[in-house]
């Protein structure tokens, strides 16, 4: 459905009026005033709603400082969790990747545009004070190897998929802390193991689904539990990209030294000759406003000069990329085939380094990538109703290709169809409660990126919308121009429909809930995706639980919950390409059990110590 | 008052039918059942139950796929047979489908959610090739009850644009690079039944888009008096036999993967009247005793 502009700020209104309204807390729990204003207070002062709060944290990791991190692989996703660094709960003191161009964005961070300069300012910004203290490492090895030496005791790791579980659990059993990026890990099997060894060394091992962290997911969860959607019953998420041939986010252009034929080869040509252009006529502006001593020309030249210096510094890096011998690092070329046997594409090694996302060894596709975020946050949403993460009964699938050339391996479309028990759920055939199941619909698109990303949440008393990580939206069921305030009703009983019973729901009103809205708005003030707040609780836990010993001050995201996520993209990737609907087996779920969709077991002893 | 008595009045068919056994709507052919509900207790249906609320079960109706889905998955394969050459109507490779009833109670056969998912191909599709089998149009389905959050519509997505059909009254495009948007409204519908004509707002525009139910039923008169043998194939109604055997092969399909829970893939056998291939394995027989008066 298209929503308009106006129907969305309603449903935003509408969600801060259910956040805010005391409503929802029953007597005998501290009053939702008495826990958000202070809360508010926090966040009138920094800007934002405090993190540590929200999640059952300190504000300070305590007298033994910033836990000591090395970062592994700092490309797109790394340098966006550098840039997510809180330096108080954290010190970067070694970085490793073997691509210059992801060691020159980890420091200098991404100038390609204002956005990315923002979410990757990289360590120089980050660490002002202490950046030319921080070592640089090639192979990820090397960084685990002087770890000991660099007062290392933890590291996030942010390479390609297929290298999470063999550097996760060579740093654990180096004895570090780990927080990897999402997907856990490349198969099932290898996230086992992942678990196994954290559970084995007695190390926090964290996975990225930053939506455990959202404060705006947290008060959705928290309206769930409360019953104001009534009973949940379907949820609809999705994750359209615009992207096209020529155009598209993950196939960056590879430099022409070690691709000639490549399309964008030329992209970054141009780019480098248009910024070195532009910084030359800048310089020569500047000396002549020096000879002419115009005070004005030589700010605006020199402004010119910062802004394209970076660009060509970056540009330069990116070409550099083709002095890697990826075949030492384990990347392979590879001839693409049509039906004829004729070879229609290929892959030089690099190219499965650089565009790692596109390539089945090495990447996870459309459902690892984006669709584990949220088929995460829906098992989050199910379990509000239930109390405990819920795993799905079933998924089918269909993954294609309309869109792009065979350049790649992975899907650029994929579709997928989940069924989740409902509180009630009976898995006795026989018994009418078995078809009380709650279906997830989800697709993830390129080529046309209508309707951006989010999730909607069906209840029979509300729907809720959460887009793009930063908004959050609630309705009566259908009425999206109707303002709400939450208040008790009554409604019939599912199974007795002569018997009614009182519920706390969105009820429509013409003024809405005006105080309630600015409580719950300050509420969710400066609300971020939640990559800060993930990274604070994983060093707190690592100073508060050294050991990982207790089993309460733990990652959010902990083994068994990223487990739990793998398992869903992986087997919807099962599913997809092997076109069957597929039932979870529940030994799926458990690091314990040495059952995998695949098929292998998980051996941790394969990883030398 | 009248409407009312009349509804009230079909008490009649739940009484003893004269000279037979058994009820009126019984000797219509209508079923009494029990059926079990949680803790031990039945849900009692009468014959005639099953004949007024005819669309919860599964002996005389079809379910959401037949009374809805088959109108939305009949405007997709419309939608991708306008990018195939030629006017043959292009049919699904495969549909993987749950359905589920987490809103009722055990008092239907019927399910209150149903959602899927079918592969078309696209127009460079070529199942033999390892490349161009790739090339498939997704089309995703819902039908919900409980939460009527966004209405019924389609959405079709171009890599040049978005087109949003709602409610069939609505029509949007939305051009990708200029987010510009090109409204085709031609009143505000207030519609909250499923079928019959669109209701218009009393203070919206005069302007109606027709749902189509009024065209249907003069072009099939049209082609009765035009063409009353059939003899010409360019005279007859848009939604001739064949067309329409294609849309309940798909919604009957769907609903078959939905219960046995498989991938189906479509027999193309399936879509034509004169093979005897069908989904649910029965051939057809024209000759059957029901058909006779």
């Amino acid at each position: 459905m298209h929503l308009t502009p106006e129907e969305l700020a309603v449903g935003k209104e509408n969600f801060y009026a259910a956040v805010g309204n005391n409503i929802l807390w029953p007597p005998n729990e501290p009053s939702r005033r008495q826990v958000l204003i202070p809360r508010i207070r926090a966040a009138q002062l920094d800007g934002k709603v405090p993190g540590w709060d929200y999640f059952g944290y300190e504000s300070s990791v305590g007298p033994q400082g910033p836990v000591r991190v090395g970062v592994i692989g700092t490309g797109d996703e790394g340098s966006v969790l550098i840039g997510a660094l809180n330096p108080d709960f954290i010190q970067v003191v070694s970085i490793a990747d073997i691509r210059p161009y992801n060691k020159h964005r980890a420091f200098h961070g991404d100038h390609y545009s204002s956005t990315a300069r923002q979410v990757r300012p990289g360590l120089i910004a980050k660490y002002p004070d202490t950046y030319n203290t921080i070592r640089e490492y090639g192979d990820y090895k090397q960084l685990i190897e002087y770890a000991k030496v660099d007062g290392v005791e933890a590291v996030i790791i942010a390479l390609p998929l297929h290298l999470h579980a063999r550097a996760a659990i060579a740093a654990m059993k180096a004895g570090l802390h780990v927080l990897t990026e999402k997907l856990m890990g490349h198969s099932v099997h290898e996230c086992k193991e992942m678990a196994r060894v954290a559970a084995a060394t007695g190390k926090h091992l964290a996975t990225g689904h930053q939506r455990h962290y959202n404060v705006l997911y947290d008060h959705a969860v928290d309206l769930i539990r409360r019953g104001v959607l009534g009973d949940l019953h379907y949820i609809r998420a999705q994750w359209h990209r615009g992207n096209l041939p020529g155009s598209d986010s993950w196939q960056q252009p590879m430099p022409e030294a070690v691709k000639p034929t490549d399309d964008l080869a030329q992209v970054l040509n141009e780019k480098l000759k248009a910024y070195r252009d532009r910084l030359v006529r800048a310089q020569g502006e500047l000396e002549k406003a020096v000879k002419a001593n115009s005070e004005r020309g030589k700010r605006e030249w020199q402004k010119e000069i910062d802004k394209w210096h970076p660009l060509l510094a970056q540009v330069k890096a990116q070409i550099k990329d083709a002095e890697v011998d990826a075949e030492r690092f384990g990347y392979e070329y590879k001839p693409i085939k049509d039906g004829k046997g004729n070879v229609v594409y290929e892959r030089p090694a690099i190219e499965e380094l650089i565009r790692w996302r596109l390539w089945d060894r090495t990447g996870g596709g459309l459902m690892a990538e984006l669709g584990s975020h949220q088929l995460d946050a829906a098992s989050i949403f199910i379990a509000a109703m239930t109390g405990e993460k819920q795993h799905p009964l079933s998924v089918a699938a269909a993954g294609n290709r309309p869109i792009f050339p065979p350049d790649r391996d992975v899907e650029d479309h994929v579709y997928s169809l989940f069924e989740f028990p409902t509180p009630d759920y009976v898995a006795d055939e026989k018994d009418p409660r078995n078809r009380n199941k709650i279906g997830v619909a989800y697709a993830s698109i390129n080529g046309n990126g209508y309707g951006g990303y989010g999730e909607a949440v069906f209840g029979t008393r509300g729907t809720l919308m959460l887009l793009r990580e930063t908004d959050a939206m609630l309705w009566r069921t259908h009425e999206t121009q109707s303002k709400i305030k939450v208040g008790w009703e009554e409604v019939r009983d599912k199974d007795n429909p002569k018997k009614k019973e009182k519920v706390l729901g969105p009820q429509t009103t013409d003024e809405g809930d005006p105080e309630s809205v600015a409580i719950g708005q300050a509420a969710c003030l400066g609300a971020g995706r939640g990559y800060q707040q993930q990274l604070e609780h994983w060093a707190w836990c690592i100073r508060k639980n050294p050991n990982a010993e207790d089993p309460d001050v733990r990652p959010r995201c902990h083994p068994k919950m990223a487990l739990g996520d793998a398992v869903i993209a992986l087997t919807t990737n099962i599913a997809a390409r092997e076109g069957r609907r597929i039932e979870f087996d529940k030994r799926w779920f458990d690091p314990d059990d040495d059952a995998t969709p695949e098929g292998v077991a998980p051996d941790p002893d394969r990883y030398p110590g | 008052m009248a409407q009312l008595e009349a509804q009230i009045a079909d008490v009649i068919l739940s009484r003893p039918a004269e000279g037979a056994k058994g009820t009126l709507a019984e000797q219509y052919g209508y079923l009494t059942e029990k059926y079990p509900v949680p803790g031990g207790k039945v849900y009692d249906r009468p014959a005639i139950e099953e004949l007024i609320r005819w669309r919860l079960w599964d002996r005389t109706g079809g379910g959401l796929m037949a009374e809805l889905g088959s109108h939305q998955l009949d405007a997709a394969s419309i939608f991708i047979s306008a990018t195939h050459p030629g006017q043959q109507k292009i049919h699904p490779l495969n549909v993987a489908a749950a359905a589920n009833r987490p809103c009722f109670p055990a008092d239907r056969d019927v399910n209150d959610h149903v959602f899927c998912m079918f592969e078309f191909p696209a127009p460079d599709y070529d199942a033999k090739d390892p490349i161009a089998s790739q090339r498939k149009i997704g089309v995703q389905y819902a039908s919900v009850n409980g939460n009527g959050f966004g209405g019924y519509g389609e959405i079709v997505f171009g890599t040049e644009g978005t087109l949003i059909i709602e409610r069939e009254q609505e029509a949007m495009l939305m051009l990708k690079e200029s987010q510009s948007k090109l409204k085709v409204d031609a009143g505000a519908a207030l519609d909250t039944q499923a079928s019959g004509p669109a209701q218009v707002a009393a203070e919206g525009p005069a302007m109606q888009v027709s749902r189509g139910y009024t065209e249907e039923e003069e072009h099939w008169a049209w082609c009765i008096r035009q063409d009353p043998r059939c003899r010409d194939p360019e005279v007859q109604p848009r939604c001739h036999p064949k067309v329409a055997l294609g849309d309940a092969v798909i919604a009957l399909t769907t609903n078959a993967a939905a219960r046995k829970g498989q991938r189906l893939n479509f027999d193309p056998a399936w879509f034509d009247p004169d093979d005897d291939a069908t989904p649910e394995g029965i051939p057809p027989e024209l000759d059957r005793e029901q058909y006779t008066l």
